[in-house]
């Protein structure tokens, strides 16, 4: 896709302040999304994406705070914006869902009130006609019966319809970008499909752009179109989803598609990445992932690589990401079996 | 918290200037002083009414506890007849000097008919609030009700040996005993608190609530007396009412048109009342307070010696781990209490420590006891040998909680343990401890403080020792009216006593009698030194010290008369 | 269930319950030492005297006779005469006259204590640990700590006494009599028995705000823009709001409770001084009947807690019904 970016990111640095150190939860991210597209920001719990996301929204509180960076955001530094601006943009021009809709909706009032009143509030629309904005905005969302239903209490729905309801409620104001934040981790398989297949639906009915941050990176082949992968609070990896798959260049990257459980491999074994995530608050010297890359050399100890395009629309972070090829079709010379895994596909 | 002192056998008059009167309270020819002394009213200065004519003078006087009823043939207490008093009047007034005073009769009269009667004259004159006449077929009606057994007018002991009422003419009554009895008039200072109308009690079947506990007059006297101030309401837990009655048989008095007693259990609210001046005059209050009241300049105080004694009672039965049955042991509790050391601790250095019942400079108290040292550690260590525990042993004591009587039993726990006798302290709610008191046989000692309204002194060697089914230390003769749950216990009877005895407190009783009913005074003391020497040789009680009376007023209220057995409040003026 | 028969339902339970408890009263002052006419009578008193009177006051009967005779007419709304307080007066008529000052002190008592309380302690949350916060801490657990009747003690002194504020020593008047006056001389009283109220109402509040404040549903409510002043008086309030309400409902007893030392101190001639009264005399007759009075004021304390309750928490309403 060529359009034009409309939120840009760039060296956004978040950090808290705890009792055991200062966590770098975001260290010098950038990124860009473009108009009408999906883009995935991938990771483990704790890398960081959460927390980009909530940065972007300044959702962030004590002990966290922004350090550095700026959201472009229609050509305006969002982090510039008083409390008051932001207050408008958030659920208006930008709006997040969150990943637990059991708890994400207020358990004493109605879900219609509760989304009638984002829509009072960034809309003129009187009571009734937020009211009926509401219904309709249930039945988008594929609540059956909607009149019925929009007085109900959030007990009296299902975890997928919450979530159901949390979407309608984000999009109620016609948002340019949605920020999904794990939205199908709390749920079912079986759902998880259904939510993005609406999702992608909404997007294309209301021209969405959307942030889907997720671990899970079958959800990312289905639904994105950009992906940027996220470690140790760094963007590690960033290219289109059929790139990336192809031929992931970052090591952490290749680790996580080697941890895809695949059915035509004839290894009856996943293979996780050796090793954990590092503390953030005690990051290793040199590359973050070094400890746990298989390619790792004595340069990644010091060297703290940045992220720099190894193609086309491509960047990896890693001194060593040119020079390999989809690990799952070839295998270098320099590759030595045991350490790598083995894993041979074809 | 609240000082609740409810106080029995009490009449609301209090003090007694200590060394003149004592000595002329005495037993027989007392009725000499009829006429004399007698009332403040005489002596009040010039204006009737008073304060300004436009504006309604009240006073306002604190009190701690509330009434219980207003019909003089019910009051068992002091609070009650400390109001009441003002509304009725006595037959026979005590004055704040301790003498006798005509009260509603003409004057105090002696004995007639070879001392077998009294001839009690009213005045002229005399009206009901409701403005009735008052007549002899009134003041015989009031009399032979508290007299009548089937009304159990809990006051019925205090008219003792008077067998009927008669009238003489149409302004006397006489009241015929059955012996000698030459104090009545002065047991009829708290016996006959005021007449009542013919039938203004209610008839029994009229009465709701049981006999002798509630008459016509208990909650609403209005009309029913003929005192110097009239009922005008009671508000329970709030206050009593009274207004001047503008016809009060003696001139001049009362000034104030109208007091306001206001009931207030706590101490510090009566205290910051009468700072504030929402209060006029209080005479409940805590010796540790006084000392703070005397230095507030807005603030008058008064203080006379007392009729009140500080006394341990002893429970003289044999009972399971009762050390105090033993008279030795009771005897080194006796030696070993230091009463000067108590007056200093708790009340300031004031107050009269006692030696024995009566007061130790009259001539009614036994020489010997006078020349006795009380506080004798020596001594103590002695009895405690003849009892068999030379190294001390243990009892335990009761007080009333939320009371100051807590500090003193601290102070004697400290005075008995240098001889080796451990106190415990229990402290217990009132009631409780009156029952578990006078009416079981399980306790050892209790503190108190016990008050008689009488200045004369075979009442209190009377009062409280007597009578056999109850008194203070459960002392107990053999005879039909002593209830089961007794068994006659206390010393034998005094070796050189004349005639046959089951035990000490049959001789008591007897020997008391005697001296009731004997007309010749060198004789009577003889035998009231001999029974206040028996009680102090036996420890039967331990009687501390007299405390003394407080009052404090402010400064624009004037003529309050203290007395150590009688206060008059009804001269008080206020500005 | 609808919420007329859930009602209903509790209503109905007050009969066993006031049962049971006048049974218990009942044997608590069998047993207990001392009795009226002992007391009336005084310690020295003959004792066929205080027999004769004990007698007719029925006490020389079995327990469950007396029981019965007492609550066949308490059933129909006799409850007796004072025996000692005030002797030969209706007790209703005693509890009538006292009821409209107990009452009046304990409702002002509880509105100031939840005027203060709520806010303070959503205030308290809201600026957690800076000196508004340390500010109202420590006021909330002074006003724990403090006895009621100190306090009033203090109060008294100072603007009675000190002050010389004619109203500051206590009494009272109707307010049918003096409206002003009858609310000047409540002021201290209500100062003093409502202050531990709000203190334990700040500390729960404040407790519970800050647990709702970190819940999803806040998250979700600020990322829709919502402004922080209607998150916090509006989405947060009202759930840390719900185990507020409980918490104030069984404190009424606390309040009846602080009522009887208040009452005292400020010289204030309501239920709760009368009770005093009634049990140092031993009143029995006075001291049943505002047991069981008190009995149902709490009952309908609870009773009306469950109804606000169920009102406020969704989820109890539903369920209710199943």
């Amino acid at each position: 896709m060529t359009s034009e970016p409309i939120l840009e990111v760039e060296n956004l640095v978040t950090q808290f302040h705890t009792d055991e150190g200062v966590v770098k939860a975001v260290d010098g991210n950038s990124f860009s999304l473009h108009k009408g597209e999906v883009l995935g920001i991938v990771g483990e719990s704790g890398s960081g994406k959460s927390v980009t996301a909530m940065s972007v929204m300044q959702l962030i509180d004590k002990p966290g705070y922004i350090k550095a960076g700026t959201v472009r955001y229609k050509g305006e530094d969002l982090l510039e914006k008083s409390k008051a601006e932001m207050r408008q943009i958030r659920g208006n021009d930008i709006a997040m869902m969150f990943q637990d809709p059991m708890t994400s909706l207020n358990p004493v009032y109605t879900i219609g009130s509760q989304i009638s009143r984002v829509i009072r509030k960034h809309t003129d629309a009187s009571k009734p006609e937020a009211r009926d904005r509401t219904i309709e905005l249930l039945g988008d969302v594929g609540i059956p019966e909607p009149a019925a239903r929009v007085d109900d209490y959030p007990h009296q729905f299902s975890g997928g319809m919450r979530q159901r309801v949390l979407l309608a409620m984000a999009i109620s104001c016609d948002p340019e970008i949605l920020i999904a934040d794990e939205p199908t981790t709390a749920l079912d398989v079986t759902i998880e499909a259904q939510i993005f297949e609406l999702i992608d639906r909404l997007q294309e009915k209301y021209g969405m752009s959307v942030i889907l941050i997720t671990h899970d990176l079958g959800v990312v082949a289905g639904s994105c179109d950009r992906v940027a992968v996220v470690y140790a609070g760094r963007i590690v990896e960033r290219a289109g989803v059929e790139e990336l798959f192809e031929s992931p260049r970052h090591p952490y990257t290749r680790g996580l598609m080697r941890s895809i459980p695949n059915l035509r491999s004839s290894e009856s074994r996943l293979t996780p990445i050796k090793g954990q995530i590092p503390d953030l608050t005690a990051l290793p010297s040199g590359c973050s992932f070094h400890p746990r890359c298989v390619h790792a050399t004595e340069e990644c100890t010091q060297r703290d690589p940045e992220l720099r395009a190894v193609e086309t629309n491509r960047e990896a972070a890693c001194i060593h990401a040119l020079g390999y090829s989809n690990p799952a079709t070839t295998r270098t010379a320099t590759d030595s079996a045991a350490t790598d895994g083995g894993v041979s596909n074809e | 918290m609240a000082s609740n002192i409810t106080e029995y056998d009490i009449d609301r008059r209090q003090f007694l200037a200590l060394t003149g009167a004592l000595s002329g309270a005495s037993l027989a020819g007392c009725t000499g002083n009829s006429d004399s002394g007698g009332g403040s009213g005489t002596d009040s200065t010039g204006s009737s009414g008073g304060g300004s004519s436009d504006e309604t003078v009240r006073l306002n006087v604190a009190i701690a506890s509330e009434p219980w009823n207003f019909d003089p043939a019910l009051w068992a207490d002091t609070g009650s007849s400390a109001i009441g008093s003002l509304i009725y009047d006595e037959v026979i007034e005590l004055t704040p000097d301790s003498e006798l005073a005509p009260g509603l009769v003409k004057e105090v009269p002696k004995p007639t008919n070879d001392g077998m009667a009294f001839d009690y004259e009213l005045r002229d004159g005399l009206q009901f609030h409701n403005g009735d006449e008052v007549t002899v077929e009134d003041f015989k009606y009031s009399v032979d009700w508290i007299l009548n057994p089937d009304n159990n007018s809990p006051i019925r002991r205090r008219i003792p040996n008077v067998e009927g009422t008669e009238i003489v003419d149409d302004r006397t009554l006489r009241l015929n005993l059955t012996t000698q009895f030459s104090t009545l008039n002065w047991w009829l200072t708290r016996g006959l608190e005021g007449i009542v109308q013919k039938g203004s009690r209610g008839s029994a079947s009229e009465r709701e609530g049981p006999t002798g506990i509630a008459t016509n007059l208990t909650t609403d006297p209005s009309g029913a007396g003929t005192g110097p101030f009239e009922f005008v309401e009671w508000n329970t837990n709030e206050n009593v009412l009274l207004k001047k009655n503008e016809n009060y048989w003696k001139e001049g008095i009362p000034k104030v048109d109208e007091i306001n007693f206001q009931i207030m259990p706590e101490d510090s609210t009566r205290l910051a009342n009468l700072r504030s001046g929402t209060t006029d005059l209080t005479t409940s209050i805590p010796d540790k307070d006084f000392e703070s009241l005397k230095g507030d300049p807005s603030i008058k105080t008064g203080t006379v010696p007392g009729n009140t004694t500080e006394v341990l009672y002893l429970n003289l039965m044999e009972a399971e781990g009762n050390p105090m049955s033993n008279v030795n042991n009771r005897r080194a509790v006796q030696w070993g209490i230091d009463a000067e050391e108590i007056l200093d601790e708790i009340f300031y250095g004031r107050g009269v420590a006692q030696q024995g019942l009566w007061y130790p400079d009259s001539e009614w108290t036994s020489p010997k006891l006078k020349e006795m040292k009380m506080y004798d550690q020596e001594k103590a260590r002695r009895e405690l040998e003849k009892a068999g525990n030379p190294d001390g042993f243990t009892f335990e004591m009761l007080i009333t909680k939320g009371s100051h009587l807590k500090d003193q039993g601290v102070v004697i726990q400290n005075q008995l343990s240098k001889i080796g006798i451990d106190v415990e302290i229990t402290t217990l709610e009132k009631s409780a401890l009156f029952d578990q008191v006078y009416n079981t046989t399980d306790w050892h000692a209790a503190l108190e403080n016990w008050t008689n309204a009488v200045p004369v002194v075979t009442y209190w060697l009377s009062t409280g020792f007597v009578p056999n089914d109850r008194n203070h230390n459960n002392w107990h003769h053999a005879s039909p009216d002593l209830p089961d749950r007794y068994a006659p216990s206390g010393p034998p009877a005094p070796e050189d006593a004349e005639g046959d005895f089951s035990n000490g407190h049959d001789w008591y009783v007897q020997t008391l009698k005697k001296a009731q009913q004997t007309a010749d005074e060198q004789e009577q003391k003889e035998i009231v030194y001999r029974l206040q020497e028996y009680l102090v040789e036996n420890a039967i009680q331990i009687d501390i010290a007299y405390s003394s009376r407080l009052a404090a007023w402010s400064d624009s209220v004037s003529d309050y008369q203290m007395g150590s057995f009688a206060s008059d409040i009804r001269p008080v003026t206020k500005d | 269930m609808s919420t007329a028969r859930f009602i209903l339902k509790r209503l109905m339970l007050i009969v066993p319950v006031l049962f049971g408890v006048s049974v218990a009263v009942f044997g608590l002052l069998h047993i207990a030492p001392g009795g009226p006419a002992a007391v009336l009578l005084g310690p020295l008193q003959n004792e066929q005297i205080i027999q004769e009177v004990r007698s007719q006051l029925g006490l020389d009967k079995p327990f469950y006779v007396q029981y019965w005779l007492w609550a066949s007419s308490a059933i129909v709304g006799d409850l007796g005469t004072s025996w000692t307080v005030q002797q030969g007066t209706p007790v209703v008529d005693l509890i009538k006259s006292r009821l409209l000052l107990t009452f009046e002190l304990a409702l002002l008592a509880q509105l100031l204590a939840v005027l203060i309380g709520i806010p303070a302690g959503i205030i308290g949350a809201v600026r957690q640990n800076k000196p508004a916060d340390h500010l109202s801490r420590i006021g909330a657990l002074s006003g724990i700590s403090i006895p009621n009747f100190w306090l009033g003690i203090v109060l008294i002194m100072v603007f009675g006494v000190t002050f010389n504020f004619d109203w500051g020593t206590g009494g009272w008047i109707s307010p049918f009599e003096d409206p002003v006056a009858n609310l000047q001389h409540l002021i201290l009283p209500v100062i003093a028995l409502g202050t531990a109220r709000a203190a334990i109402i700040q500390r729960m509040t404040r407790s519970e705000m800050l647990e709702t404040m970190n819940q999803d549903y806040i998250r979700t409510a600020r990322a829709m823009g919502i402004s922080e002043r209607e998150v916090i008086l509006k989405d947060a309030t009202k759930n840390a709001l719900i185990p507020v309400v409980t918490v104030i409902g069984i404190g009424i007893g606390g309040l009846l409770n602080g009522a009887v030392l208040t009452e005292t101190v400020f010289n204030l001639p309501g239920l709760g001084k009368l009770f005093i009264t009634a049990i140092a005399r031993r009143d029995f007759e006075v001291i049943r009947a505002l047991v069981l009075f008190i009995t149902c004021v709490f009952v309908f304390a609870n009773l009306s807690v469950d109804v606000l309750y169920a009102y406020l928490n969704p989820k109890i309403r539903e369920d209710g019904g199943n």
